[in-house]
């Protein structure tokens, strides 16, 4: 056809989108299943059948992009839009976290404070992701050079690092969780859970985006000349690197000090 | 496959696979437009519901759990499936047409979206089966809406997330393409102001969403957790919520205003048959409100105990907005000087939502200053200053838009008789429904209140205003029949029935599934809005 | 247009007549405001309106005659110069007038006769110095569903001619304290205090509404406080009058 060049990518119908959405629709159901309806059974079901429409429908997407699609080279931009986002949402919790410091500084430093509050770990944690943040850069330049064994061999260490780094994070929850330091007991347990959890969870979503453009690595679909996917994957992780840095410093230095 | 899908027919032609599966900009316009359409008319049938309760004061037809049911879901039908939703269909079906694009930059992803804004729809359906009502209001402040009594919280925070995931991925979206995929010659100072309209829009989505995002996964989690974000026992504090939820829903107003004045500055100058007047002001207010609507939202929050020098500061922000709004309405005026205004229904409707605008945004003035809002907060005055600005401003521009653009997408002419009959009707049932508020909100009434004592004339005062909102539906309702009567009967629609200068008017009616085979040239001094000279 | 405005103007003049005595406080303050604005949201009205209308009709589309607007009047630096500064200078003239309004508003006079009242669902506690208290609260029964009543036990007293400055909490979700002769609300927030002041000049009864949305009966949340001359309401004060008891003011 003598204006294929000029197509924006694959058009007019696919079948991925629906699933995903569907997808989309069941979690919420899942949740207000298990904590409103009070009906566990049913938000298992719920749950399990989004997550695996999820988990499809966005595989069958990315195989799609990367068969038929163009790379338009959009996805960087998206990502960028997209952090902006993320940083605001980061945002509203610092806020919450911040009035509640400064607006009950007394009780805080006198009684919320818990024993088992070490600097040691969050600054062991601060070194996985950040050499974790070197590795990807490297696969990233590796990539762009073409070597797709070498980018190969760099996402796996990031990921390790990036599993290292939710081990770790999960067994110091535990552990405080177990001195009495929880989500409930007060606004420094609330804003400190709260911050590093959703920190988690995004290191969470880095780590399967990462496993994703490993899948297409090693299959060869993706490649230097299209790896928009990977950049925007590169993208993400150093906001979540560089996020662990402000959540960390308020969560332990900010919350924990006693002054 | 793909040979298949390359037919060139219009999109009524498409199977429901097709519909189900599209990633094609127009079919999803389409789908958000007629997803906002039914749900502003279940929002209003249930405004029409509180109107016959208010009727008289006492407890007639309703019960107060009932009532608040009802308002609490017509504030957030009619704000994020209306006056949010729709731009959402305007903007899908018009963003690629305008800058002369195939598509948007992400079509499967802009499948998603709609997608997660029908997961939210049902949603909010699930909200009409008993037992799982929520009563708390769009606002939903807590504490109150982290008490059992007020209905069933999760579905209220859903609400907001899934059609706020939904705007998210639109915003990013739409920026990226107009960002991106300008056809060469379409620059920053010659988009359609429409462009400017939903790009701004966008942004603020973009940074506003998050905040509300997350305030109410704060309630969820104080609600069914047991967190403490918005615990006064436990170092938590409600006016938080406050805080985080104007951040975003005060900017949200412009949300839904912007791509409004966008609709409108189109309409006007095809009509007037003149290039916009102050083009390049236009331009500038339109990113001037968006920005300096972030920084006045706590002009909701004067009466909440907040220190009193932020309130002076924030009130300073919020009336300064009037003077980017004065610019606009000012250039409108001034785009009829001179012109030769051919009056036809869209053209009606965008001067009626200009005339109108002005008299929501008058009352805006006041309330942004604390010494005058302290005695209407919460009052019916609040209530009438939003219902002329979304409830006639909005919703007149959004009809003005479906039937400016009706031909462009049925390819068919709407029934203009009716059209005009429709546009009077809702002028004058709306006059009658939301001026009585503000009269009635002056002298004490609250808001919010299924029932009320009888004190001056507070009876006939919400006696005319349910009286207004009968004849206001019975407009509506010409309004749509006006438009499915086109479509199923009217007249074969030319390209350029009004004689545009815009890009989209150069395609057949109704456009191609590809738009654009190649990217289209423009002119070197192309300029969207004026009277077309070929 | 101009009788309709006048109409209007009656109209809204009409409703707001009615139980505002001269010199309430902070209503009085209030009203200058509300007249500033009302005066000037009409001359912005027909500045823009009469123009329009005037434009709509002479520029209509006429076939043969006025077929194409002027396609080179795109704009016009100086006019629209003008109508941003002079918005822009009538905007800050209306800031800072309602600024200091607004301080006047915010600040009670030293005199000022001290309580606290305390929200919740759904109803209101009045705590007077000596610690007295009156309860006025929503009862679900018929009479309340009926309409609004309030025994005459229920009724706090407060002195007319004098400042009171009421010092507001709640106990469990967002009120607010709204009394309509004084035309001052503020939100009784748990976990806060929060104050408002105001000074009623004419004998009587008046209304007290909740002004936040907190519930089923949030449209029943309301109490009427009985103002009397200053003599009577420290006799009142100090238990001189014969009452029934007012400690247990819900139990019927
Ligand atoms: C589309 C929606 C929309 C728009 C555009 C606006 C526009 C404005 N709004 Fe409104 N507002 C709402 C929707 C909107 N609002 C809603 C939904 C609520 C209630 C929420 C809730 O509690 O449920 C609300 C509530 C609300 C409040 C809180 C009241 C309270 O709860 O106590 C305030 C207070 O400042 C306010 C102010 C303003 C101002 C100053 C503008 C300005 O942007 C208006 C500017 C326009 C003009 C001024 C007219 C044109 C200008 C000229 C012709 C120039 C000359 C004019 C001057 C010199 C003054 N609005
Ligand atoms: C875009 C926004 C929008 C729109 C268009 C409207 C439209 C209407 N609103 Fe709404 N309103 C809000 C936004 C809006 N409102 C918000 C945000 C609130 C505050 C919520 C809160 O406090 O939390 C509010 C609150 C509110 C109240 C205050 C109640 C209270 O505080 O106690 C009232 C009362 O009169 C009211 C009435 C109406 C009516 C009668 C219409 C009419 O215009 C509706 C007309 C439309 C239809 C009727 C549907 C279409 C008609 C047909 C298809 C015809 C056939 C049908 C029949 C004849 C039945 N609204
Ligand atoms: Cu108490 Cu409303
Ligand atoms: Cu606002």
């Amino acid at each position: 056809m003598a204006h294929e060049v000029a197509h924006h990518g694959e058009h007019e119908v696919s079948i991925w989108p629906l699933p995903v959405g569907v997808g989309v629709l069941l979690i919420p159901l899942a949740i207000t299943a298990f904590f409103a309806w009070k009906a566990p059974l049913a938000a298992l079901l719920a749950g399990g059948v989004g997550l695996a429409l999820i988990i499809v429908g966005a595989t069958g997407w990315a195989y799609e992009f990367f068969t038929k699609g163009h790379d338009e080279g959009h996805g960087w931009i998206a990502i960028f839009f997209f952090i902006i986002s993320e940083i605001i949402i980061f945002g509203t919790m610092f806020v919450a976290f911040w009035m509640a410091r400064v607006n009950h500084a007394e009780v805080w430093v006198n009684s919320w404070i818990p024993e088992g509050l070490s600097l040691s770990i969050p600054a062991f944690l601060t070194l996985v992701l950040w050499a974790s943040s070197f590795t990807i850069w490297r696969a990233e330049v590796a990539l762009e050079q073409g070597s797709r064994s070498k980018a190969t061999t760099y996402i796996l260490i990031t990921m390790a690092l990036g599993i290292l780094f939710t081990v770790m994070h999960v067994s110091e929850w535990v552990h405080l969780w177990h001195q009495g330091f929880t989500l409930m007991s007060n606004m420094y347990g609330t804003g400190f859970y709260a911050l590093t959890g959703i920190h988690t969870s995004h290191v969470i979503v880095g780590l399967i985006l990462q496993a994703y453009a490993l899948m297409f690595i090693l299959s060869g679909k993706m490649n230097e000349k299209k790896m928009t996917m990977f950049s925007a994957t590169v993208a993400y992780w150093h906001f979540v690197d560089i996020m662990w840095l402000l959540v960390a410093s308020t969560a332990y230095v900010v919350g924990g000090l006693h002054i | 496959m793909r040979e298949a899908i390359h037919i060139e027919k219009p999109w009524f032609s498409a199977s429901l696979k097709e519909w189900i599966f599209t990633t094609d900009h127009k079919k999803i316009g389409i789908m958000y437009g007629i997803t906002s359409l039914v749900f502003f008319i279940v929002g209003g049938i249930m405004a029409l519901g509180m109107r016959v309760e208010l009727f008289n004061p006492g407890t007639q037809h309703v019960s107060p759990d009932t009532y608040n049911y009802f308002l609490t879901v017509h504030g957030a039908l009619m704000l994020l499936w209306w006056a949010i939703g729709i731009w959402g269909a305007f903007a899908n079906f018009l963003i690629p047409l305008m800058i002369g694009a195939r598509d948007v930059a992400f079509p499967r992803l802009n499948a998603l979206g709609y997608w997660t804004f029908f997961a939210a729809s049902v949603i909010a359906l699930i909200t009409l089966i008993p037992g799982n009502q929520i009563m708390h209001m769009w606002t939903g402040y807590p504490p109150y809406s982290a008490n059992p009594n007020s209905g069933l919280t999760a579905l209220f925070v859903f609400i907001w997330h899934l059609t706020g995931a939904a705007s998210i991925m639109g915003a990013i979206n739409f920026l990226t393409t107009v960002v991106r995929m300008r056809a060469p010659g379409i620059g920053f100072f010659n988009m359609n102001l429409f462009l400017h309209g939903v790009s701004s829009m966008n942004l603020i989505q973009l940074l506003g969403i998050p905040s509300i995002a997350g305030a109410v996964t704060m309630l969820f989690l104080d609600t069914y957790v047991g967190t403490n974000f918005f615990n006064p026992a436990k170092g938590g504090d409600p006016i938080l919520y406050q805080n985080l939820f104007w951040f975003y829903s005060h900017p949200a107003v412009y949300v839904m205003v912007l791509p409004a004045f966008g609709v409108i500055s189109e309409i006007v100058s095809t009509f007037a048959r003149k290039p916009i007047f102050g083009y390049k002001s236009m331009v500038v207010a339109i990113w001037a409100i968006a920005l300096v609507g972030f920084m006045v939202w706590t002009h909701h929050m004067f009466v909440s105990g907040i220190p009193d020098w932020v309130k002076i500061l924030m009130s300073y922000t919020t009336v300064l907005i009037g003077v980017p709004t004065g610019i606009k309405i000012f250039n409108w005026v001034g785009t009829l000087y001179r012109g030769a205004v051919v009056y036809k229904t869209p053209m009606l409707y965008a001067l009626g939502a200009i005339l109108m605008f002005l008299i929501g945004g008058l009352t805006g003035i006041p309330l942004g200053l604390p010494a005058f809002d302290i005695a209407v907060h919460d009052s019916y005055f609040v209530v009438g200053h939003f219902h002329y600005v979304l409830g006639m401003a909005v919703t007149l521009a959004a009809f003005g838009g479906f039937f400016y653009w009706w031909p462009k997408v049925t390819g068919r002419m709407y029934s203009e008789a009716l059209g005009k009959l429709s546009f009077w009707t809702i002028i004058v049932g709306s006059n009658v429904l939301y001026f009585p508020q503000l009269i009635v909100g002056l002298s004490g009434m609250p808001r919010r209140y299924y029932d009320y004592p009888v004190i001056g004339e507070w009876i006939t005062l919400h006696q005319i205003q349910t009286v207004g909102a009968f004849v206001l539906a019975f407009g509506i309702l010409l309004g749509i029949i006006a438009l499915i009567k086109g479509t199923l009967s009217g007249e074969k629609a030319p390209a350029n029935p009004w004689m545009s200068n815009s890009l989209e008017w150069r395609l057949p009616s109704p456009p191609p599934p590809h738009n654009f085979d190649e990217p289209p040239k423009v002119e070197k001094d192309y300029c969207p809005h004026g009277y077309c000279k070929f | 247009m101009a009788r309709l405005t006048a109409l209007l103007l009656g109209l809204i003049t009409a409703a707001l007549a009615e139980e505002v005595s001269a010199k309430d406080m902070p209503a009085a303050l209030w009203d200058t405001l509300n007249e500033i604005w009302l005066a000037l949201s009409v001359v912005i009205y027909l500045i823009v309106a009469v123009p329009s209308l005037i434009f709509m009709i002479k520029y209509r589309y006429k076939r043969g005659e006025r077929e194409m607007g002027d396609q080179e009047h795109e704009g016009h630096w100086g006019l629209e110069a003008l109508w941003t500064i002079v918005p822009l200078i009538v905007v800050i003239y209306l800031a800072t007038h309602g600024f200091a309004i607004f301080k006047e508003m915010r600040t009670p006079p030293k005199d000022a006769l001290e309580i606290k009242v305390t929200a919740f669902m759904w109803g209101w506690e009045f705590e007077y110095p000596n610690g007295k208290k009156v309860y006025a609260f929503f009862k679900q029964d018929k009479d309340a569903v009926k309409g609004y009543r309030a025994q005459e036990f229920e009724k706090p007293l407060l002195p007319v001619g004098r400042p009171i400055k009421v010092n507001l909490t709640s106990k469990d979700v967002i009120h607010a304290f709204y009394l309509r002769p004084a035309k001052v609300v503020q939100d009784a927030v748990p976990g806060r205090n929060t104050y408002l002041w105001f000074q009623v000049n004419e004998a009587g009864e008046y209304w007290v509404f909740c002004r936040e949305y907190c519930g089923t009966w949030h449209s029943r949340m309301f109490a009427k406080i009985k103002f009397v001359p200053e003599t009577e309401f420290n006799n009142w004060l100090g238990g001189k009058t014969a009452l029934k008891k007012t400690d247990e003011g819900g139990a019927l």
